[in-house]
């Protein structure tokens, strides 16, 4: 008898808790379908768990609900780390919240979220009684909302609303500690020669303490920069194209032409560079991560440490000094060394909007979905957003706040040189970090390390160059069903017309790299398949 | 007896109005069946082409599987939509996944047929340039030669013709970008330089020209290359380029090419059409030099 | 022991299958269908998204004359037979708690080897990563107290390693001929919970019977061992042995962690779970990897079969 109460208990038990979660998927439902008679609720996911950007969310969001009532705006944050399988499962399983946030995606995007183009040329109706009120929604963004165009498939998918720049951050008590003066470096020269002061403090007062704290996610940051500084006028030699923009499949060709190498006097300078800088990190840095870097910048055992703006505030958050931030210093024109190569501070101009949302197409709450997002585009939630996440906000003529100040893309300054792993591609580069530790460790050189990769590199970049011309078929293969579909309806739809003519511009220019990758290829005596 | 005649006649009338009086129920019955069942048989065709015009907008949207579901599913057909059904079935089983060389071999088979017919107008056009692509891009290895051949049968049957007008533009890839000698390669320019009295089309012209001007720069041994390219390029952008990556490459590009040609004013001109259009580009602040140094003469 | 049950009454009694369903479908779910599908993907070319080409076995030929594929598995294969000595510190333990006489030191010694288990295991790659930091961490620490580094300097000048120095710390792990080295002593002690418990297990059933006759034969500590202990729990070991195997086999994660994707300077780290991890993620190669991950199965199958057919356990 005993037994069997028992059992009942157990079963009554599971039945209550399905009855309560049936009943309030019931009530959910409910919720939805009747649009005005109930609470509308639009969800919004997330991965910024950083300290600042979770609580602008909740803030842009209750502003939004202040603004109509009837409406219920939920943020869910989720862990970046499984955020693209958990998307990617609520997307399948049409039980997506209205809003994601998005990185990249497949051209298959199609499938999940709707186009936003028809909004970008209207001006933002939350825009109202601003110097933006006429301006269409493209160009209330910084880039022109270029970060939520896809150049693919020629529609504006989602809104932006911030970005990032990377920056060199000082703890400031440290360094008035050391060198009596809160003066934070400018140039190059300046910088080095504090890291040599804090050296030798370090070494006069036998602290645990270094210049820089490095890591293999921090370090590159700062000398892939002055790489690139020092192959600044190597690149414009080399740019032969005379479009500027950065070319991998141009500079792969001239490495394998012999145009440029790594005995190169500019490329030798740059590495000579990105050794010097690699001592005034702590020893065997390589093999450190973010988190580690960020400890022993936080616990006072390294006085900079160049990371990006979306560090800011956790860092900010975690640390009990004051702390400066300046960009990246590159070699002056006085520079007896290195300045013969550089032609001076790189451009953050390109920089794109990021933090991009797009709206999903099965949306429960589209229509409100649609006003949330362009409220979330407004100058009044972006005020919110730089305010309170102490990111850089995406909307022109926000007022950053001092501490945001420090961030913002620098416009005045020149492109970027090469980059040391050339065309950037898996193979060259990880030949190059595994490389890396000839270069960067105390008893290593840069001949030792240009020994032991320059024969390797060929081979490694042939075979990402291989990778490029797939990539590049697959996407010219790929658009070509589009590109008939689109020539198909173009023939009767004006608005179709258009697009076809981007679209052939597009495909046009993947076919000129199509075709450079494959000479190349040929060139150097390889298979093009 | 006549009024038995008389009764006999009005019999007969009467049997004969009924006959016609029956017949025409009977046709009228018949006709609406038909009038109802034809109407119904139009529905259904409507139906059946609306899935096609379905099918395309899938097709231009990247949703290639569901596009070709459509397109196969499409029974019923006739004439000019058919062979269009048949076209879009052709051009999605391209990118149908998973991709296999049996799709894209079946993709050829309805190609051919619908490319080799001229009656076919404008679906043999179209049918006629994937089926070049398809040798020049989908065929493993790819049959450069065939697409080649195919590209020129166009320019020749459609003069005109915007998709026909476009094999211009694959023409100057497909023979320029080969390992062969420079005098072969000013040799393939000058036969090139040749196809552009027939385009008429502006986007064919003008992916022509960026593909000329572009391979100038790059082959930058040919005779007087810059200047040909700067030529090609400004002939593009007459045209009308409306993608701003491909318009902000061309105004750097001319802007950069004339100034080492010496040609200051057409440099500078470039140079401030791009740094008025594009503010926020990387390039600004060196091309906002380059325009500094080319005003004071340096 | 039970007697089978007829196959008549099997059918009589089918709603009792009925309860197995929910596991089998969870077991083919999240087991058998990924691996389905990589077996699936392995002959496309696929780079994880949408868009597949069918290539059939070019991803298999390429894997087959891939150098760094290929070297992985000398770096595996120096971590299994190091493993396979990992082996003895879990056996040697187990036979000592089973060996005291009271049950309450028994038991607390058992609570003691067990309690790390609560630790999560990313936890413990934490805390050994920390170990091997070449300025703050204990493992340097501990050379520099004790002066052995002076010693390692000084062997390293005999014979000419390279890879310690005067003056600068020891990088562990950014020192491509200290990788797999560091990669050993990781885990030291090497006293796992779960290897003690099944070994454990297997003395615990040892009757009292067979000690008692050992003693009459006169054996000592060592002899029981010998003869008595180590063969009664070759069941044991060889359970171990091939869950370790298979474990260091399909592992990357340690290696992931302590020296990232690339496997670390030199890539001296790179084992071939971890090159499938890089050839899926840094490279988008998501089918090629579904074939190196094939190879690895045959490879793993087969050194289970070797296993299970030459370990022999002879009661």
């Amino acid at each position: 008898m005993r037994e069997k109460i028992l059992n009942g208990i157990g079963f009554g038990l599971l039945a209550v808790c399905f009855v309560v979660a049936l009943g309030r998927i019931v009530v959910m439902k409910l919720g939805f379908s009747h649009e005005g008679q109930r609470q509308v609720t639009v969800r919004i996911a997330h991965w910024q768990l950083e300290n600042g950007p979770k609580e602008a969310f909740d803030k842009i969001a209750q502003e939004y609900m202040h603004l109509h009532p009837g409406v219920k705006v939920e943020p869910l944050p989720i862990p970046e780390k499984i955020y693209p399988n958990w998307a990617l499962t609520q997307l399948i399983g049409e039980t997506a919240p209205d809003i994601i946030q998005v990185r990249t995606w497949d051209n298959t995007l199609t499938r999940f979220f709707v186009p936003l183009s028809e909004l970008v040329d209207k001006p933002n109706p939350y825009n109202k009684g601003t110097d933006l009120e006429a301006v269409p929604l493209r160009q209330t963004f910084f880039d022109g909302m270029e970060g939520g165009y896809h150049p693919l498939l020629l529609e504006y998918y989602w809104v932006p609303v911030s970005a990032s720049s990377v920056r060199l951050f000082y703890n400031l008590d440290l360094l008035e500690e050391i060198t009596g003066s809160r003066q934070l470096p400018a140039t190059y020269e300046e910088f080095v020669a504090l890291c040599e002061e804090i050296a030798r403090y370090a070494k006069a007062e036998r602290l645990p303490l270094v210049p820089i704290a490095g890591s293999s996610y921090n370090a590159p940051f700062l000398m892939k920069g002055l790489f690139s500084s020092q192959t600044q006028r190597l690149s414009e030699q080399l740019s032969d194209l005379g479009t500027l923009a950065d070319d991998p499949i141009g500079r792969i060709s001239d490495w394998l032409e012999g145009r440029w190498s790594f005995e190169t006097e500019a490329v030798r300078s740059g590495l000579t560079l990105m050794r010097e800088t690699g001592q005034y990190m702590q020893p065997g840095f390589i093999q450190m991560m973010r988190d580690d870097a960020t400890l022993l910048f936080v616990q006072r055992r390294a006085v900079i440490i160049c990371t990006g703006s979306w560090d800011a505030t956790s860092i900010r958050h975690q640390v009990r000094f004051r702390v400066g931030v300046t960009p990246i210093p590159y070699p002056s024109a006085e520079n007896p060394k290195y300045a013969k190569f550089t032609l001076g501070a790189l451009s953050e101009a390109g920089t794109n909007a990021a933090v991009s949302f797009g709206l999903t197409r099965k949306a429960p709450n589209a229509e409100v979905a649609r006003d949330f997002l362009l409220f979330l585009a407004s100058r009044q939630a972006s005020q919110i957003w730089t305010d309170v996440s102490g990111w850089i906000p995406a909307i022109v003529g926000t007022r950053p706040s001092s501490e945001v100040q420090p961030f913002l893309p620098v416009s005045d300054g020149y492109l970027a040189g090469l980059n040391p792993s050339v065309g950037n591609g898996p193979d060259t580069t990880r030949l190059f970090n595994t490389s890396l530790h000839l270069l960067v460790n105390p008893m290593g050189s840069v001949d030792s390390f240009i020994q032991t990769v320059k024969n390797r590199y060929p081979d490694t970049l042939i075979s990402d160059l291989r990778r490029n011309l797939r990539a590049n078929v697959d996407l010219i293969q790929r658009g070509d069903t589009q590109l008939a579909a689109l020539g198909w309806i173009a023939r009767e739809k004006k608005e179709a017309a258009h697009r076809l003519d981007i679209f052939l511009q597009a495909d046009s220019a993947n076919q000129r790299q199509y075709y450079r990758a494959r000479l190349t290829l040929e060139k150097a005596g390889q298979p093009t398949q | 007896m006549k009024r038995n005649e008389r009764h006999m006649g009005l019999l007969r009338i009467s049997r004969a109005t009924e006959f016609i009086a029956g017949q025409m129920a009977a046709s009228v019955i018949v006709c609406t069946v038909l009038m109802i069942g034809a109407a119904h048989a139009g529905e259904s065709y409507k139906a059946e082409r609306a899935e096609l015009d379905a099918a395309w907008l899938e097709a231009s949207s990247f949703l290639v599987s569901e596009a070709n579901r459509r397109f196969v599913a499409a029974k019923g057909l006739m004439g000019t939509d058919e062979l269009e059904r048949e076209l879009g079935d052709a051009v999605t089983l391209l990118n149908v996944q998973p991709r296999t060389r049996g799709n894209i071999e079946k993709a050829r088979i309805k190609l051919e047929r619908l490319s080799g017919n001229r009656d076919n107008g404008e679906i043999a056009i179209f049918a006629t340039y994937f089926l070049a692509r398809l040798h020049e891009m989908h065929a493993q290895p790819p049959r450069l030669k065939d697409a080649r051949t195919l590209y020129h049968r166009l320019l020749e049957e459609y003069p005109g013709n915007p998709i026909a007008d476009r094999s211009a533009s694959s023409l100057v890839l497909i023979d320029l970008y080969e390992n062969i000698s420079s005098e072969e390669r000013a040799r393939r320019f000058a036969a090139l330089e040749s196809l552009a009295p027939r385009l008429q089309s502006p986007s064919g012209k003008r992916d022509y020209h960026l593909n000329l001007g572009n391979a100038y720069i790059q082959f930058s041994e040919m005779e007087r290359s810059r200047a040909r390219a700067i030529f090609h390029l400004l002939t593009a952008e007459k045209e009308g380029i409306t993608r701003w990556q491909t318009e902000a490459a061309t105004w750097v590009s001319i802007g950069e090419l004339a100034r080492v040609e010496g040609r200051n004013e057409l440099a500078a001109e470039y140079y401030k059409k791009f740094l008025a259009k594009y503010p926020r580009d990387n390039r600004h602040y060196t091309i906002k030099k380059r325009l500094e140094a080319l005003s004071s003469g340096d | 022991m039970s007697t089978p049950i007829s196959n008549r009454k099997a059918l009589l009694e089918w709603r009792l299958y009925l309860f197995i369903v929910p596991s089998i479908v969870l077991v083919v779910t999240f087991c058998y269908l990924p691996a389905l599908s990589a077996i699936y993907h392995s002959f496309f070319r696929w780079s994880g998204g949408d868009n597949k080409e069918f290539i059939g076995l070019k991803n298999f030929y390429d894997a087959m004359g891939d150098t760094v594929f290929i070297g992985s598995f000398w770096v595996m294969a120096i971590l299994v037979v190091s493993n396979l000595f990992k082996l003895i510190p879990s056996i040697l333990m187990a036979v000592l708690i089973h060996r005291l006489k009271s049950d309450r030191w028994q038991y607390l010694y058992r609570i003691g080897v067990v309690l790390p288990m609560i630790v999560p295991g990313l936890v413990t790659l934490f805390i050994w990563k920390f170990f091997f930091d070449p300025t703050q961490g204990a493992l340097n620490g501990f050379l520099d107290a004790t002066g052995l580094k002076s010693a390692l300097v000084g062997m390293d000048r005999l014979f000419g390693w390279g890879v310690f120095h005067e003056g600068i710390p020891i990088a562990w792990l950014s020192e491509p001929g200290l990788i797999i080295p560091s990669l050993i002593i990781w885990g030291f002690p090497w006293i796992g919970a779960v290897g003690v418990l099944i070994y454990l297990a297997g003395l615990q059933s040892i009757g009292s019977e067979v000690y008692e006759a050992a003693e009459l034969d006169g054996a000592g500590s060592w002899q029981k061992f010998r003869y008595v202990e180590f063969p009664l729990i070759m069941t044991q070991v060889r359970l171990s042995l091939v869950m370790l195997i298979i474990a260091t086999l399909q592992g990357f994660g340690l290696q992931l962690l302590l020296l990232g994707q690339d496997g670390g300077a030199g890539g001296r780290g790179m084992v071939p779970g971890l090159w499938m991890f890089n050839r899926a993620f840094l490279a988008g190669e998501f089918g090629y990897a579904c074939s190196l991950g094939i190879f690895l199965f045959a490879f793993i199958l087969g050194l289970t079969w070797i296993n299970n057919r030459y370990v022999r356990v002879d009661k």
